[in-house]
C-alpha cells in the first residue's frame, strides 16, 4: 500500500485571529441564510401546489414528501450549525487577552 | 481549464466580493453581516413555512367531506392519508422550530461577544423583533387551524366504526402533539425576547394573537367531549391507555395555554427585575442592546 503523498505547503495569512474567528462567525451566519432560502423556496413550493386547480391527491403527498425530507436535511445542517456556532464562541472566548478583568471573563467565571 | 471560464469564474468572484450580485456575498474578516440578521431571515421564513402550512391544513378542511364521506371508503382514504401526511409535515417543522430555538439561545447566551465583534444596528434589531413578532401570529393562526380542523374530523367520523378507530385516534394524538409543541414554543418567545429586549413594550400583544389563542382554546373545549366519546366507543384496552393519555394531553394543552396568558399579563404589569428569566442571567448585566443608547 503506497503512502499518501501530503504537499509540503507553508501556509501564509494575514489574517488576525480574531479577523479568523469574525470570519468563522460571518460564515455561519451566510449559511444560516442560505438555509432561510431553502425553507422558503419550499414554502413557495407548497403555494404553487395549492393554487394548482387541477391536482391529483398522490402528486399532493408526493409533493409533502419532498418538503418532509427536505425540511429534515435542514433540521440536520442546522444542528451542524450550532455546533460549528459553539466552537467559534468558545475560540472567541479563549482569545480574549485582556489585562484587567473585562466583561468577558467576568461571564465565564 | 481554458483561459476564458477561468476569466468568467473570476469576474463572477469579484461580482459577489463587490457585492453588485444577487448571490450571498463572502465572508470576510470585516464583514457586517450579523448572525442576528442571519437569524430574522431563517425566522422570516420559517413563519412563511408556517403560514402555508395553515393554509394547508385550512384547504384540508374544505375538502372534509359531509356526514356521508364516512360511507364513501376511498374518498375517506384519500382524505385521511393526507391528513397523515400534513401532519408528518408539521412534526418536522416542529423539530425544525426546536432546532432554531436551540440556535436563537446559543446566540443570545454570548450576546455581549457577539454584539463586540458584530456591533448590532437599529435595524437589525428591529428586524429581529419584526421577525420573532411575525412569528408568533403565525404559530398561533396554525395552531388554531389544527385545532379547528381536528374538531371537524372528530365531528365527521364521530360515529365512525370500529375499524377506523385506531387510524382515527392516532391522528388525533399526533394532532394534538404537534399543537401542543407550537403553543409550547409561542409561551416560551417571551422568555427569549426578554432576553433581548428591556423593554415590556413586546408583551403588549397584537389584537390577532389574542384573538387567535382565544379560538385555539374554545377549539379544545370542542375536542374535550369528542376526545371522551370516541374513547368510549372504544372497546380495545390498548387504545383505551391511549385515550387516557390524549386526553391528558387535551387537559396539558388547556393549561399550557393558560400560562401563557397568565405570563404575558404578569409581564406586562411586572418591572424587569421581577422577570425570573432575566435573573441570574449574564445578559442582565446592562449588556442588553438598547437602542436609544445610539
Amino acid at each position: 500500500m503506497s503512502l499518501p503523498d501530503i504537499p509540503n505547503s507553508t501556509p501564509h495569512s494575514a489574517l488576525t485571529r480574531q479577523e479568523v474567528i469574525n470570519m468563522l462567525i460571518s460564515s455561519i451566519a451566510l449559511e444560516e441564510t442560505s438555509l432561510s432560502r431553502l425553507i422558503n423556496a419550499e414554502s413557495d413550493k407548497i403555494q404553487y401546489v395549492l393554487k394548482m386547480s387541477d391536482i391529483r391527491i398522490d402528486d399532493i403527498l408526493q409533493v409533502n414528501r419532498s418538503v418532509e425530507r427536505m425540511l429534515r436535511s435542514i433540521i440536520k445542517n442546522q444542528m451542524l450549525l450550532q455546533f460549528k456556532l459553539e466552537d467559534a464562541l468558545e475560540l472567541q472566548k479563549s482569545s480574549c487577552h485582556c489585562e484587567e478583568d473585562c466583561e468577558h471573563c467576568q461571564h465565564e467565571e | 481549464m481554458k483561459n476564458s471560464s477561468k476569466t468568467s469564474l473570476l469576474s463572477r468572484y469579484d461580482k459577489l466580493r463587490s457585492g453588485n450580485s444577487t448571490a450571498l456575498p463572502l465572508p470576510s474578516p470585516n464583514h457586517a453581516y450579523t448572525l442576528h440578521q442571519s437569524v430574522a431571515a431563517a425566522i422570516s421564513a420559517l413563519s412563511s413555512l408556517i403560514q402555508t402550512q395553515k393554509k394547508q391544513f385550512d384547504a384540508l378542511r374544505q375538502l372534509l367531506p359531509s356526514q356521508q364521506l364516512a360511507a364513501r371508503d376511498a374518498e375517506t382514504d384519500s382524505f385521511f392519508c393526507c391528513y397523515h401526511s400534513l401532519l408528518n409535515s408539521a412534526a418536522s417543522l416542529h423539530l425544525l422550530l426546536s432546532q432554531q430555538f436551540s440556535f436563537i439561545r446559543t446566540i443570545l447566551e454570548h450576546h455581549s461577544v457577539l454584539s463586540d465583534a458584530f456591533p448590532l444596528s437599529p435595524p437589525d434589531w428591529n428586524g429581529l423583533q419584526a421577525a420573532l413578532s411575525e412569528m408568533e401570529a403565525a404559530m398561533l393562526s396554525l395552531a388554531e387551524s389544527m385545532l379547528a380542523t381536528l374538531a371537524n374530523v372528530l365531528r365527521a367520523f364521530n360515529n365512525e366504526q370500529y375499524s377506523r378507530l385506531p387510524k382515527l385516534s392516532h391522528l388525533t394524538a399526533a394532532s394534538l402533539q404537534s399543537c401542543e409543541g407550537l403553543l409550547y414554543f409561542t409561551a416560551e418567545l417571551p422568555l427569549v425576547t426578554g432576553k433581548l429586549h428591556s423593554s415590556s413594550e413586546y408583551f403588549s400583544w397584537a389584537d390577532s394573537n389574542r384573538a387567535s389563542l382565544q379560538n385555539a382554546s374554545a377549539a379544545i373545549i370542542q375536542i374535550e367531549p369528542l376526545a371522551v366519546s370516541l374513547w368510549l366507543q372504544n372497546l380495545s384496552p390498548s387504545l383505551q391507555l391511549h385515550h387516557r393519555k390524549l386526553l391528558r394531553r387535551v387537559k396539558r394543552l388547556i393549561s399550557v395555554a393558560a400560562a401563557y396568558k397568565a405570563s404575558e399579563l404578569n409581564s406586562s404589569a411586572a418591572p424587569l427585575a421581577q422577570k425570573p428569566w432575566l435573573n441570574g442571567s449574564a445578559l442582565n448585566k446592562q449588556t442588553i442592546f438598547d437602542p436609544q443608547k445610539l
